[in-house]
Formats: C-alpha cells, sequence, structure tokens
C-alpha cells in the first residue's frame, strides 16, 4: 500500500474503523457512471477501486455487424462530448487503408470542426472540474459560450452533439451560408469569455489551495501509465499528436502546444484553458487559409477496404484516440479496437487517490476529465 | 390575572413573530438565491410562476409539502424523525434576546450574548442527530464534517463577541445597541466584523464552507436521505433561518441594530439582513469549496490567533484608558484587519507554492495493488476468480 | 519542449532491436509509416519488452494499447508501442491458442497494460499470467462468454440476413454449436 505523506497516519490516535464508501454509478460528480469503491479511513482514501462498465455497450462487437458507413453513425456515440474526433480517427484509418486522397478543403473543414469540438469539449471538463471543487457560475458561463459552438457546429453538422460530419473521403457538405462570419464573431467574443474564467477562478485562494500539489502525475509515470492529452501534458510531457504525427492539415497551422510543469490539478486545468486560445488560433487561420475546391472524393456506397490492418489516433480533447482496425476485404471491420484516453486515464486512479482525501477524489477525477460513454465503450 | 394573560398574550405574538421571520425567510430567501446566481450565472433563473416568479417558492412549498415523507429502512427512526425539529429550535431560540425596534425585543436578558451562544452552539446537534441518524454513509461523513467544523469556529466567534461585550460594558443585547448610538462597532471593530462573518459563514455551512452538504462531494451531506416536507424543513427554513438570525445578530452586534439615519426600526434591520443575505448568495456563486483540513488549519491557526490578539489589545486599551478608548481600538483594528486583508493571500500563495515544490519531490513507491481477498470479493462487480474461464 | 527529439530512423531502430534481442524474436519489418512489426513468442514476451523499453536508444516507454484480433484459427495478441523520444512506433504480436490462450503479463513492465490486458481478458479471454488482478472488467458477463472472439455473436445480430454482404466471413463458425436464440 502506498500512501502519500499528506497526512500521517502512522499515529496511533488516528486507527479508525475502516469505512467503505460506495461513490458512484449515481454521483453528482462522478462524470457520468464511474463507480469507485473508496475504502476510507476517516475522510483519508486508503485504497480505490474502481468498477466499471455501467455503459458497456459494445462497441468493438457492433463494428464487426455493421458495414463501415453504419459504423460511421454510431461513433459520435462514443465520446459524447467529442464526436467528431471520433469519427475522424475512424475515417482517417478507412481512407489510409483504401488509400483514398482527401481533398485539403476538407481537410480544413476537419480541423475547423474539430477544433470548434475540442473547445466544446473543454468547456464542460473544465465547468465540470469547477463545479466538482464547488463554484457554480463557471459551470455555467462555460455552458453559455458551449451553446454558441454547438450552434455553430449545428449550421456544419446539422447536429449538435451526435454529429456524424466525416465521410471517407471528406466531409458531408460544405460550409453554409453565413457560416464563417458566425464564426469569426464568436473567435473575436470568445478569447475575451476565456479571460472572463480565469478572473473567476485561477487566482482564487481557494481555488489553488484545492488544486496546487494536488494529484501529481511525474512526467515518467504519466507516460509510464499511457497518459495522453492535457494529463500527459500538464505533466510536462510535450506529447500531442498533432505535432508529432502532423497529420490532416496541422503542419501547415502555427500554434503552440501548452505544457504543465508540475503535473497536478492546477496544471492539467491550465493546459486546457491555453488549449481555448491555441484551438482560437488554429480556427482563425484554417477559415484565413480555406481553400477551394470538392469537400468529398467520391466514394462507392459499400466500401471495402482491401486486407490489412491499420492504427490511426487523433488528438482528441482528452488525448489519444486511436483505431485499430483489421480488414479482410469485407463489407464491415473485421475488428476495430479503440483505444480510448479516459480509459487509461481511469485506470490511474488506484494509484493516484490512496493518501488523498474525499474532497481530492473529485477534484483529481475531475481534473482527468473521463468520459464515461468512451471508456466503457 | 392581567399579567398572566398579558405574558400568554406577549408569549404568542412573540412566537407568530419568530415563525414569521424564519418562514418569510424561508420563503425569500432561497428564491432570491435563484435569481441572483442565475443572474450571476448569466441565466434566468425561477420567472414563470407569477410575475417574475415571485410565487416559486410558494409551488415549491407546496410540491415538498406534499410529498410522501420517506423514512430509510434500517435508519434510526425516532432520532431521524427529531433531526428537523432539533435544528429548527436554533432559529427560533436566538431570536428572543433580538432586539428588534426601540420598544420590541422579546425578552431581554442580561446575559443576552451567552444565550446567543449558547443557543447558536445547539445548531451543530440537529446536523450530527440526522447524518448519523440516516444510516447512510454520506450523510454520517456530513454530519461528523458539521460537527468538527462548527466546534472549530464556534471559537473564533465567541472571541469576537467577546471584544463586542468588552466595548459595550455589557452582556445584554439592548445595551449593545444602545452602546451604539454614537458609532457603529464596525467602525470601532472591523477586524471582529471580518472574523465574524467568515466564521457566521463557516458556522451555517455556507460556500465555502459548505463541507457538510458539500452536494459533489456527499451528495447532500447530512440532508442526503431527507424527503418532502422534513427536507423543506432543514433546506428552506432552517438553513435560511439560520442565515437570518445570524444577520439579526450581526447587524445588532456591529451595525447598530434597528438603528438607522432616516428611519429607525425593523426596516433597517430588514434592510441589514438582506444585505448580509446577498453576500451569503453571492460567496454561494463565485467560491470554490474548502477542503476539510484546510477548514480547520484556517479556523485554528489564523482565525483563533488573530481574534485572540485583537481581543487582548481591545481588553488592554479598555483598562489603559477607560475613558477614550475607542479611537486607539479603531486604529488598531483598522491596521490588523487591512494587513490581513493584504498579506493572506501572499502568504497562503507562498505557501501554496513550496508545498508544490515539495509534492514535486516526493518519493513514489513501486506500484502496488493491494487489495485483500475479501475486499475483492465482496465488493468487486463481476467475474473476480482469475483463471475460473 | 521537455522531451528532446532526435532522429532516429526506423531502419537504425530495427537493427537495434536485433541486436538487442535478435535471438528473441521470430521475425521483425518495417511497414507503412515507419512502423516496426516484430513477431515474438509468448514466452520470449517480457524480455523483448524490457530490453526495448529499458533501452535508452529506443525506449519504447509508452505503451498505447494491448489487444487481439481473433482470427478463427489462432488469436493474435497486438502490443503497440511508442517511443516519445523518437516518434517511433512498433508493433508486438503473438499468435496464441485459441483454446487456451496464455501469454505472461507485461503489466509489470509498463503500468497502463494492467488495465489494457484485464480488458483484453474480458474480451478474448487471453489469459496472463503474472497479472495482479485479472478479473472481468468492462462487461461483467459470466461463465465463460469472452464476447469479442468470433464465435460469440449478438442473438438479434444473428437472426439476421445481410443479403448483399457476401465477402464477409460468416458469423459463426462451421461445427460451432447453434445456440439456441432469445424469441
Amino acid at each position: 500500500m502506498t500512501v502519500r505523506p499528506r497526512i500521517k497516519t502512522d499515529r496511533p490516535y488516528f486507527h479508525l474503523e475502516e469505512m467503505v464508501l460506495n461513490m458512484g454509478p449515481q454521483h453528482p460528480s462522478m462524470h457520468g457512471v464511474l463507480r469507485l469503491v473508496l475504502r476510507l479511513n476517516g475522510e483519508l482514501v486508503i485504497d480505490v477501486d474502481p468498477a466499471l462498465g455501467y455503459l458497456h455497450r459494445g462497441f468493438e462487437k457492433l463494428a464487426e455487424n455493421r458495414t463501415y458507413y453504419q459504423y460511421l453513425s454510431m461513433l459520435s456515440r462514443c465520446d459524447y462530448l467529442s464526436g467528431i474526433f471520433m469519427e475522424w480517427a475512424y475515417v482517417r484509418a478507412v481512407e489510409d487503408l483504401m488509400e483514398i486522397e482527401v481533398p485539403e478543403r476538407a481537410e480544413y473543414l476537419r480541423v475547423i470542426a474539430g477544433e470548434l469540438n475540442r473547445i466544446a469539449s473543454h468547456q464542460i471538463s473544465i465547468g465540470d472540474f469547477l463545479l466538482n471543487l464547488g463554484t457554480w457560475t463557471p459551470f455555467f458561463w462555460t455552458f453559455r459560450d458551449r451553446e454558441d459552438i454547438l450552434d455553430l457546429l449545428e449550421m456544419l453538422t446539422g447536429q449538435r452533439m451526435m454529429y456524424n460530419y466525416m465521410r471517407v473521403g471528406g466531409v458531408k457538405e460544405d460550409l453554409p451560408d453565413g457560416f464563417e462570419s458566425a464564426c469569426r464573431s464568436f473567435l473575436r467574443t470568445f478569447p475575451k469569455m476565456v479571460d472572463q474564467y480565469e478572473q473567476l477562478v485561477t487566482d482564487n485562494e481557494i481555488f489553488l489551495t484545492r488544486t496546487l500539489g494536488i494529484g501529481v502525475y511525474e512526467p515518467d509515470e504519466a507516460v509510464d501509465y499511457g497518459l495522453t492529452g492535457p494529463n500527459l501534458r500538464g505533466s510536462g510531457v510535450a506529447w500531442d499528436l498533432r505535432k508529432a504525427e502532423g497529420y490532416s492539415v496541422y503542419p501547415k497551422l502555427d500554434f503552440e502546444v501548452p505544457v504543465g510543469r508540475h503535473g497536478d490539478c492546477y496544471d492539467r486545468y491550465k493546459c486546457r484553458i491555453e488549449e481555448f486560445r491555441q484551438s482560437v488560433r488554429i480556427i482563425e487561420q484554417a477559415l484565413d487559409g480555406l481553400p477551394g475546391g470538392p469537400v468529398n472524393v467520391k466514394t462507392p456506397p459499400m466500401l471495402r477496404p482491401p486486407a490489412g490492418e491499420i492504427y490511426r489516433a487523433v488528438e482528441s480533447p482528452r488525448g489519444e484516440w486511436g483505431n485499430y482496425l483489421v480488414s479482410n476485404g469485407g463489407l464491415r471491420p473485421y475488428r476495430l479496437k479503440l483505444r480510448d484516453p479516459s480509459y487509461v486515464a481511469i485506470s490511474t486512479l488506484p494509484r493516484i487517490l490512496p493518501g488523498n482525501n474525499i474532497a481530492d477524489v473529485i477534484a483529481i477525477a475531475g481534473s482527468l476529465d473521463p468520459i464515461m460513454g468512451a471508456v466503457d465503450r | 390575572m392581567a399579567e398572566i394573560i398579558e405574558l400568554i398574550v406577549r408569549f404568542i405574538v412573540a412566537l407568530v413573530i419568530a415563525l414569521a421571520v424564519i418562514h418569510v425567510s424561508g420563503l425569500v430567501f432561497p428564491f432570491l438565491l435563484r435569481r441572483l446566481w442565475g443572474f450571476m450565472g448569466d441565466r434566468l433563473g425561477p420567472n414563470r410562476v407569477g410575475p417574475q416568479g415571485i410565487f416559486q417558492p410558494i409551488a415549491d412549498g407546496i410540491k415538498l409539502f406534499t410529498k410522501e415523507d420517506i423514512t430509510p429502512a434500517r435508519s434510526n427512526r425516532w432520532l431521524f424523525l427529531l433531526a428537523p425539529a432539533i435544528a429548527f429550535t436554533t432559529p427560533m431560540l436566538v431570536q428572543v434576546v433580538i432586539p428588534f425596534s426601540e420598544s420590541y425585543t422579546i425578552a431581554d436578558l442580561n446575559i443576552g450574548l451567552l444565550y446567543l451562544v449558547a443557543i447558536g452552539a445547539f445548531a451543530v446537534l440537529g446536523m450530527l442527530v440526522g447524518g448519523w441518524a440516516s444510516n447512510n454513509k454520506y450523510s454520517l461523513v456530513g454530519g461528523l464534517r458539521a460537527a468538527a467544523q462548527m466546534i472549530s469556529y464556534e471559537i473564533p466567534l465567541l472571541l469576537t463577541i467577546i471584544v463586542v461585550a468588552l466595548l459595550a460594558g455589557s452582556l445584554s443585547l439592548d445595551s449593545v445597541v444602545a452602546a451604539q448610538e454614537g458609532v457603529w462597532f464596525i467602525l470601532v471593530q472591523p477586524m471582529s466584523f471580518l472574523v465574524f462573518i467568515i466564521a457566521g459563514v463557516a458556522e451555517l455551512n455556507r460556500t465555502p464552507f459548505d463541507l457538510p452538504e458539500a452536494e459533489s462531494e456527499l451528495v447532500s451531506g447530512y440532508m442526503t436521505e431527507y424527503s418532502g416536507m422534513r427536507f423543506a424543513f432543514f433546506y428552506g427554513l432552517i438553513e435560511w433561518g439560520n442565515v437570518t438570525v445570524w444577520a439579526l445578530t450581526a447587524s445588532t452586534l456591529f451595525l447598530g441594530g434597528w438603528r438607522g439615519p432616516f428611519i429607525s426600526g425593523p426596516a433597517w434591520l430588514v434592510i441589514k439582513v438582506c444585505i448580509f443575505a446577498f453576500l451569503i448568495i453571492w460567496f454561494f456563486s463565485t467560491f470554490p469549496r474548502l477542503q476539510v483540513d484546510q477548514l480547520m488549519t484556517f479556523a485554528w491557526k489564523i482565525l483563533i490567533p488573530l481574534s485572540l490578539v485583537n481581543l487582548t489589545v481591545t481588553a488592554f486599551f479598555i483598562v489603559l484608558m477607560p475613558d477614550n478608548y475607542l479611537w486607539p481600538i479603531a486604529i488598531f483594528s483598522w491596521v490588523i484587519m487591512i494587513a490581513f486583508v493584504l498579506l493572506m493571500p501572499i502568504v497562503v500563495k507562498r505557501l501554496l507554492l513550496k508545498k508544490r515544490l515539495y509534492t514535486r519531490l516526493t518519493d513514489y513507491g513501486p506500484w502496488v495493488i493491494s487489495r485483500t481477498a475479501s475486499m475483492r470479493s465482496q465488493y468487486y462487480r463481476g467475474n473476480s476468480k482469475q483463471t475460473s474461464d | 519542449m521537455a522531451v528532446a527529439r532526435e532522429e532516429l530512423t526506423a531502419e537504425a531502430a530495427l537493427e537495434r532491436v536485433e541486436e538487442l534481442a535478435g535471438e528473441h524474436i521470430e521475425s521483425i519489418a518495417i511497414e507503412e509509416g515507419g512502423r516496426l512489426l516484430i513477431r515474438l513468442a509468448g514466452k520470449e514476451l517480457p524480455i523483448v519488452c524490457r530490453a526495448i523499453r529499458d533501452d535508452a536508444e529506443l525506449s519504447f516507454k509508452y505503451l498505447v494499447y494491448v489487444t487481439a484480433t481473433d482470427f478463427e484459427d489462432r488469436i493474435e495478441a497486438v502490443y503497440f508501442l511508442r517511443s516519445i523520444n523518437h516518434q517511433l512506433t512498433a508493433d508486438l504480436r503473438v499468435d496464441l491458442d485459441r483454446e487456451r490462450p496464455t501469454l505472461p503479463s507485461v503489466s509489470s513492465i509498463w503500468r497502463t497494460a494492467c488495465w489494457h490486458e484485464r480488458e483484453t481478458y474480458d474480451f478474448f479471454g487471453i489469459i496472463y499470467t503474472g497479472h495482479p488482478e485479472l478479473n472481468r472488467i468492462l462487461t461483467g458477463v459470466k461463465g465463460g462468454v469472452h464476447p469479442l472472439r468470433k464465435d460469440e455473436q449478438p442473438h438479434r445480430v444473428r437472426r439476421q440476413e445481410w443479403k448483399w454482404d457476401k465477402a464477409s466471413p460468416p458469423l459463426r463458425l462451421p461445427g460451432e454449436p447453434d445456440r439456441k436464440t432469445r424469441s
């Protein structure tokens, strides 16, 4: 048992009776249906056992029984907050397997949709995290601004959350009229809103006491655990697939990857806040540099990729979302493995939570930003 | 005989007024909270029932009072039912000594301040009993948190009340109000006022000290299992009744009670109570919640020493210059308050950064999953045997 | 940028792997995108994994996922590795007996492998020896059902006729006893 020495437990008067607290699956701040079985000594957590599977829908098995396009519309139900990325990784895998060249305009539209979706997802992440810490107003503010993004995405894709926007070889359709001006006016106002969030909480002493030095992942530890996304970058490891792999048109766009230093809840929060600003930069450049041309290439209605296997990943708001696709030349995927960053983040909880108290459990779980729809799949 | 009838009439009037104060605050303040909270969160809040939604609390009240009253199985039934009643006594009894106007005090006890503290400490009992009797772990943790928190913050509260008693030269609340005819005690003792506000918010379990009912951690803390009318009691009447009597006490001790310019009497008291209620709502909307150990550290390491110093220096000046002690006390108190307000964030941040440095350098042990066999079989959902299939 | 990115080509990495663990692997090749595809026998897995993780030059410290594919005649276990320093990827493949698939666990090498292996056990029934807590994680199904094996089909789908689909493999193995579908 590794207990972090924040509270000394070896004092003779500290040996209280242990209590097992079953936190979740119905709990206000368990991000859906995460269930943590906590063994407590007073308020101190001595052991954690995450129990998953309450949202298990068998996504990987369902893929084997659906055609490639049938399955595409399911994918945004997996991580329901960042559906664009679910679809993106999947169509990347299929395209690369079939060696389909995607028009450049389609790639730009994918980047625009993806970064809008990233902002929307981080809005929920930050709002929920702060709500877990007990403050209400940022939650409503982030949801207010998320509403604007969902309107934009609705213009773009026709849906607010379950997009089904990607197609193998492009995107569904071109930009609608008025999207560009609406998007630009949003991009003008949104950085001010981010400053507002920051003014409200980032320098608040209570917020700092709740987040600084809480839930620390060493860089080596974070890599060893396979954390990705803001959780990994919060620990100081500069790893972002958009830069490292340079897929889509990201190499042509100028943006930075925010990296933390201490790997605590505060750094993860700050990474997400900075990604807001970087996403705004990316969308602005993508709108400026949007080339003409078609938005998709013609593909047969029944896709039949050649036999083979491929792994393609995208940098989703939670990290590396990957699809390992095995095709046998048939109409349906022979095997599809979904690599989910939240699953990995949850797997660190038995290690990171012991030694903290109940309030920190909520803070750390919130700062890791798991989405149970994707964890359970 | 006439005396007895007068006593009975006075008793009934007092009872009606005390109940009215609690019920009106239980109706008005939750509604105000929701509207203001909505305003601060850039929303509308409830605005459908009646003009601007002012009948919303009545609709809520009807809904809650007609709901099924559930007593959880295997709870301690009588204590569970008794807990709201116990908690209800505090806001009722505190009003006995509050001077509402020049002529209306239910009973001007000569130990009024002592009575206030004693009854105020009673409030924790209802929460503890309710939390324990619910037979729910969240409730239990909430109740225990409430007990620890309220006992800790009772001390700085008491110390500031002693300061007021020293300034007024009496324990009677009427005398306290009378002593503030010239200058309100908030101007003489801002430090005490600040501590009173902080400790009071903690006593009332409001944000940022709302640990006993922290909804993101403990679902609803000690009132998780309560439903229907009893929930309405806890959530509406007792919580906001407590806020009101705390605001009444604070106005009486520091803001001149019912005194005020232009008009005098209960109207000023209502305005002052509303200011305090607004403060509570403001805190609720904007502050995160503290943690248990930080809460205790704040009480024992910061508030209590500060109020002790404040009390000692006040007593010292009163003894040293019995004729003209207000000015030196005021200067000292203002200086210490401004220093506290300015230095506290800097010191906290420095300490936090140091701690962060420390956590960065902690040695992490090897990765071990240690779970006893009983734990695995008892609490693990699904197939626990390793290689059965 | 905290992690330095030095250039290490896939060819150099291939040579380095052969140098380190040449006698333990069956074959090694460079696939598309510079991905190293290493095939090996199950019992050699921990040795190879530890070698390529601990080697300062390769430093495959990042295990992306562990999974498996049921090829109906065998189960292929997959380990996908990343070297953050060099932007290299490597794929370890182990062919397993379908009747009783067993592999040594790598959860003591990469901590993240713990839950990935639990998931793979849950879905495919691969038993990882030396795993600290090998039990069901997502499905919670009882009775030896491992849903991602090809002979386990959802009832509803099994009843359906997919007439336009001729190229896909049969949903059931020939000779597999047909389970009564619930009506």
